[in-house]
């Protein structure tokens, strides 16, 4: 795939090509901001930000310190903590405004064909659990790396992503499973 | 010592392991990534060329800076701090400096922000050839010896934190006419202080607590006319179609509504604004 950003921007880039980055790792970096902030537009917008910091910051990456990955992931993790409180504010606001309930639990049946219906609900399930356990289940569930990685990009030790990893499993099952059985006794 | 096993993936679950093993393989697609792609490269040469003109607006300021010094008997010269710049390396910050910008955009920024970068760098002392005029920091305000003379560069976001807190405990206590004035007052004391998208959202919702829904819906407009990422668009068109919802005008909430889908909403978003619609068919 041929990216352009690495073009016009190769002459300011001595240290570090942050187009090459992109290249390497941005369908990554697309993927876990998704699983931590869940589906939508923001996850684009997010995504380019983690990008445009990297650029900006490119002369603080020390490749003997930390791999791109754990750089770019720190840098996106913490956009999205940003984000996650955002939208908190916003919520509240939206809370507020709306004097009675917009939900509507009889939705017509083409809106929930759209959705990518497994997809959607291993989402929604790990919209339940704490950012922290989000991000260590997201890493080692969804993207399969291993322990000892995990804990350097999150910079934590690795008994932490143990545990961490115990208790969002134990949510995520649960909210799974009853989900599921309410699928089949529906 | 051997380490310890790696617990079973959930993936090999007999019950949901098929659930997360297709999220797992989630991808994405080429045109998503291309699309990103182009976007960052736009906003990239964007930030490039404003950097390039900060630099020279500050070189103009800098030069007049010294010439007023000189007439005054160049006595306080050396509180002046000139730098050389190094056109070149516009674009290059070196390690460690603080005096370029480099905040994103955030809309709910905060002023007890993390900084976005994990791991700390190493402090060292940029290059005198790299360095640019500093833009001061908080932090770096709040560190400077209490001996040194009050400059007009003297951080003025403790004062607006303070008064951002006051409007909020006064619209806590339903006076949401004082806490409009203070955020009035603040927006056009700080336009661009790092409150500001907190005190457009924060007056959105004291509009409309307040039942000024016009006003809030202006307030709206204003904001979906500012450049403001995508999805926070889509937000506040949602937004505005609960409000004229609210008001019974259906119409425009509809076309608030579906202008929101257009933008693109999260699918918990994209099912209020269908359930909007909605209400408004069976009105």
């Amino acid at each position: 795939m041929a990216m352009s950003l690495a073009m016009p921007l190769a002459s300011t880039m001595a240290e570090l090509d942050v187009g090459a980055l992109y290249h390497d790792h941005g369908a990554f970096v697309g993927r876990i901001i998704e699983r931590l902030v869940g589906l939508g537009p923001h996850v684009d917008d997010l995504l380019q930000e983690t990008f445009i910091v990297a650029f900006k910051q490119r002369k603080k990456f020390d490749p003997e310190r930390a791999a791109p990955t754990t750089w770019l992931y720190g840098i996106a993790s913490n956009l999205c903590r940003r984000h996650l409180r955002g939208r908190q504010r916003f919520d509240l606001f939206k809370n507020r405004l709306q004097a009675e309930p917009l939900d509507n639990p009889n939705l017509p049946p083409d809106v929930v064909l759209e959705k990518d219906e497994a997809a959607w609900m291993v989402f929604q399930a790990l919209s339940k659990l704490p950012l922290k356990q989000r991000e260590v289940f997201a890493l080692y569930e969804l993207e399969e790396l291993d322990g000892p990685t995990i804990a350097e990009m999150i910079g934590i030790p690795v008994g932490t992503v143990w545990t961490r990893l115990h208790h969002a499993r134990r949510k995520f099952e649960k909210h799974l499973k009853t989900r599921l059985a309410q699928e089949v006794s529906v | 010592m051997k380490a310890p096993p790696e617990p079973r993936r959930l993936m090999h679950d007999p019950e949901i392991g098929d659930l997360v093993r297709n999220a797992g393989r989630r991808k994405w697609t080429t045109e998503r990534l291309l699309h990103n792609d182009k976007v960052i490269t736009q906003k990239l040469n964007a930030y490039t060329a404003g950097l390039a003109s900060e630099a020279t607006s500050m070189f103009g300021t800098g030069t007049l800076k010294v010439g007023l010094s000189l007439l005054v008997g160049g006595l306080i010269v050396g509180t002046l701090i000139w730098r050389p710049i190094d056109a070149p390396n516009l674009g290059n910050e070196p390690a460690g400096q603080e005096a370029i910008i480099v905040e994103p955009p955030e809309l709910e920024s905060e002023s007890t922000e993390k900084p976005l970068l994990p791991a700390p760098v190493e402090k060292s002392t940029p290059e005198p050839s790299l360095m640019v005029q500093e833009k001061p920091s908080p932090r770096k305000v709040a560190r400077r010896a209490p001996s040194q003379p009050e400059s007009t560069n003297k951080s003025t976001l403790p004062a607006q934190l303070r008064l951002y807190q006051t409007a909020k405990s006064k619209a806590e206590r339903g006076d949401h006419a004082m806490a409009l004035k203070i955020l009035s007052e603040m927006e056009q004391k700080y336009p661009d202080g790092p409150l500001a998208p907190d005190i457009r959202l924060a007056r959105i919702e004291y509009l409309t607590a307040a039942g000024h829904f016009k006003a809030a819906r202006d307030a709206i407009r204003d904001l979906l006319a500012s450049p403001s990422p995508t999805a926070r668009k889509s937000l506040l068109l949602r937004l505005e179609g609960d409000l004229w919802l609210r008001e019974g005008n259906c119409s425009a909430a509809s076309l608030a509504y579906r202008r929101a889908l257009g933008f693109g909403l999260s699918p918990e978003e994209a099912e209020l604004a269908r359930a909007g619609l909605e209400k408004c068919g069976e009105r």
